[in-house]
């Protein structure tokens, strides 16, 4: 047996290790994606004020602390039975619409981009952000850059500064908007809706309408037939701060639906002994293994998974996109590679929102928060960019918070990253001579899900370094490669 | 059109020793002569931040492979440069500082990088290393003298 391992060199915005078990006649027999989490984060925040949540909790994070702001914001809503004022709803709204161009876009071009719009042969030292800008021009860059920088500009009119929100509070929000903020919003709302669509416009110019890309998108080792949960909007529509819970069968059926904060009923975790990361799985399907199909309880979460989960969007342009997306791809789609797609479509519908929040007369409302009543226990879901994000809390009667427990994206993809590693690679890895851009087509499927693992530190050099290690059967080291080490 | 000199801190204040940047920042509010930039972000909008500017110090932490902590150390953006490439979910500083000389079309005139040896990060935590934190004095005193003289040391 012979073991292909990506491993992490160092501690630094994540782990991840992917080991790619091979038996001796150099077929792949096994594929395991392995983490080491950060722990620690829930007891970190036991014994603080409950009201405390929502500014700490943004710090797990540096690439998606709104989510987090988001989620534990609805916790300690419900916490302290405070349901906030339709102004601060919409104000919230409308943050979190900012953040999700900004995240989204970030990742677009950042991480997807160099794996879809640079040939996947590229070598790995060339497939990054910088070849990408000279690939579509220094112009459109400085561009995107530019467009970008106004969802940027929102969070911090709205949130008092880009990254950690701290404007959220139990029950509501600490600041409204003046008439000023609301102006500075609507023009650069505009901005948004162009970064939207000129996203949109280089991934349909240069992946979409590729034939190349689509069968690539569905080849065999890149199509996970899973189950997949989401929250669901009003009128089955996509919705990313409310709704129940719905989870699909892979035949695009509806498994069941269900609150919240029921959520402990549903979702179950199982361990594995190579791995720290816990496993869940859907507790009405079962734990069979980490396989595809209807029998196994694998679930995923994300993009794919809301694309799947809902009917549409409830904005005409995103709207219109997702028709083309399902037209071409099938519903529900599998294909893995299909959570770039997606995620660049949530783009056109959460500019989109701003745009159409920001004309919303409530949105300058004086009446920004509840009072908040006596603390307990509080269940938070967002729709988080990478995926369904559960932060559930209970305080005494003090506020002090006694339970922490959260539930990330990545978290709930595990199983799902597991399986595409694995299948990717039975397909994919043939002997042990693995040419560069066979790696290169096992990293480009991790990156759709683009796991955020434990990502609060920024300690140099900043990045999630991986290693592949290719060993034999009897556990002897045969190669070893460094990747963003 | 770059026209300003900046002091970039990078750091989160609850992950023990990583925030090392976030105390250098506190010591030096109130700085004359440059921005002070707290930056607690991934590497594209560290990038985005430090558009428009000619000079920037950037301040960090690094963890030490042999045990020592709370020394500074001065990293040149030429060694930043190997740990370049495509990774799982963020872009590394040194393609950050790239992607800011590609996009802005006009590379800083000068970029240092000060960074403290720091012990492992692996968990949550708001205490930080006795070390660390008079380095980050230290540091800022560095900083001042970068901004007045331009020099470091």
């Amino acid at each position: 047996m012979k073991r292909v391992v990506i491993n992490p060199a160092t501690r630094l915005e994540g782990h991840a290790k992917i080991a790619i078990i091979m038996d001796d006649r150099g077929e792949v027999q096994e594929a395991l994606f392995q983490t080491v989490e950060f722990k620690g984060f829930e007891s970190f925040c036991l014994g603080r004020n409950a009201e405390e949540l929502p500014v700490i909790t943004s710090r797990i994070c540096g690439v998606c602390p709104w989510a987090h702001h988001m989620a534990s914001l609805k916790a300690t809503d419900a916490l302290f039975n405070a349901p906030p004022p339709p102004t601060a709803l919409k104000v919230r709204e409308l943050a979190y619409d900012a953040f999700l161009v900004h995240d989204h876009s970030a990742v677009f071009y950042a991480l997807a981009a160099p794996d879809l719009l640079l040939d996947p042969d590229t070598p790995r030292a060339q497939r990054n952000i910088l070849e990408l800008v000279k690939r579509i021009g220094r112009d459109t860059g400085a561009k995107v850059l530019a467009l970008r920088k106004a969802a940027s500009d929102i969070l911090t009119i709205v949130g008092g500064r880009a990254t950690h929100p701290i404007f959220g509070c139990p029950g509501g929000i600490s600041r409204g908007l003046t008439k000023e903020d609301i102006a500075a919003i609507k023009e650069r709302s505009r901005q948004l809706i162009e970064l939207a669509e000129l996203t949109n416009k280089v991934f349909e110019d240069t992946v979409a309408s590729k034939k190349e890309f689509i069968d690539l998108f569905n080849t065999d080792a890149f199509v996970n037939r899973s189950y997949y949960a989401s929250l669901i909007g009003r009128d089955g529509k996509i919705g990313f701060l409310d709704g129940d819970i719905r989870v699909i069968k892979p035949d695009g059926s509806v498994l069941e639906e269900f609150k919240p904060n029921s959520y402990q009923d549903h979702f179950k975790e199982t361990s594995l002994p190579w791995t720290y990361m816990k496993f869940p799985y859907l507790q009405s399907v079962g734990w069979k293994g980490l396989a595809e199909g209807e029998d196994s309880g694998v679930y995923r979460v994300g993009p794919l998974a809301r694309f799947n989960v809902a009917n549409g969007f409830s904005t005409p342009r995103a709207q219109a996109k997702f028709e083309l997306f399902r037209e071409t791809l099938g519903s529900p789609a599998h294909q893995t590679l299909a959570y770039q797609w997606a995620r660049v479509i949530e783009i056109i519908h959460a500019a989109e929102k701003v745009s159409e929040l920001v004309e919303d007369p409530d949105l300058g409302g004086a009446e920004i928060r509840s009072p908040i009543g006596k603390p307990g226990e509080g269940v938070g879901v967002v729709e988080a960019p990478r995926g369904l994000l559960i932060h559930h809390y209970r305080a005494n009667e003090m506020g002090t918070v006694t339970f922490v427990n959260l539930i990330v994206p990545s978290t709930h993809n595990n199983s799902g990253i597991c399986l595409s590693v694995k299948k990717a690679a039975k397909h994919l890895v043939k002997g042990t001579d693995i040419p560069e851009p066979v790696f290169n087509r096992v990293e480009m499927l991790y990156r759709a899900y683009d796991p955020c693992l434990a990502c609060g530190t920024h300690a140099l050099p900043g990045s999630m370094p991986l290693e592949f290690e290719l060993y034999d059967s009897s556990g002897r080291l045969l190669r070893s490669e460094s990747r963003g080490t | 059109m770059q026209r300003r000199r900046a002091v970039a801190c990078l750091g989160n204040p609850i992950m023990g020793d990583d925030a090392f940047g976030v105390l250098v920042a506190k010591e030096l509010e109130g700085m004359a002569g440059a921005d002070l930039l707290l930056l607690d972000e991934g590497g594209l909008d560290v990038a985005v931040n430090l558009i428009s500017y000619s000079n920037i110090l950037i301040i960090d932490a690094i963890e030490s492979k042999d045990g020592k902590v709370g020394d500074i150390v001065e990293l040149s953006v030429e060694a930043l440069s190997e740990t370049k490439g495509l990774s799982g979910h963020a872009m590394t500083l040194a393609e950050a500082l790239e992607a800011l000389s590609l996009l802005s079309g006009e590379a800083p005139r000068e970029v240092r990088i000060l960074a403290c040896r720091i012990r492992p990060v692996e968990t949550y935590g708001e205490s930080v290393t006795p070390k660390v934190a008079e380095a980050a004095k230290l540091c800022a005193r560095m900083a001042e003298r970068w901004v007045r003289t331009g020099s470091i040391r």
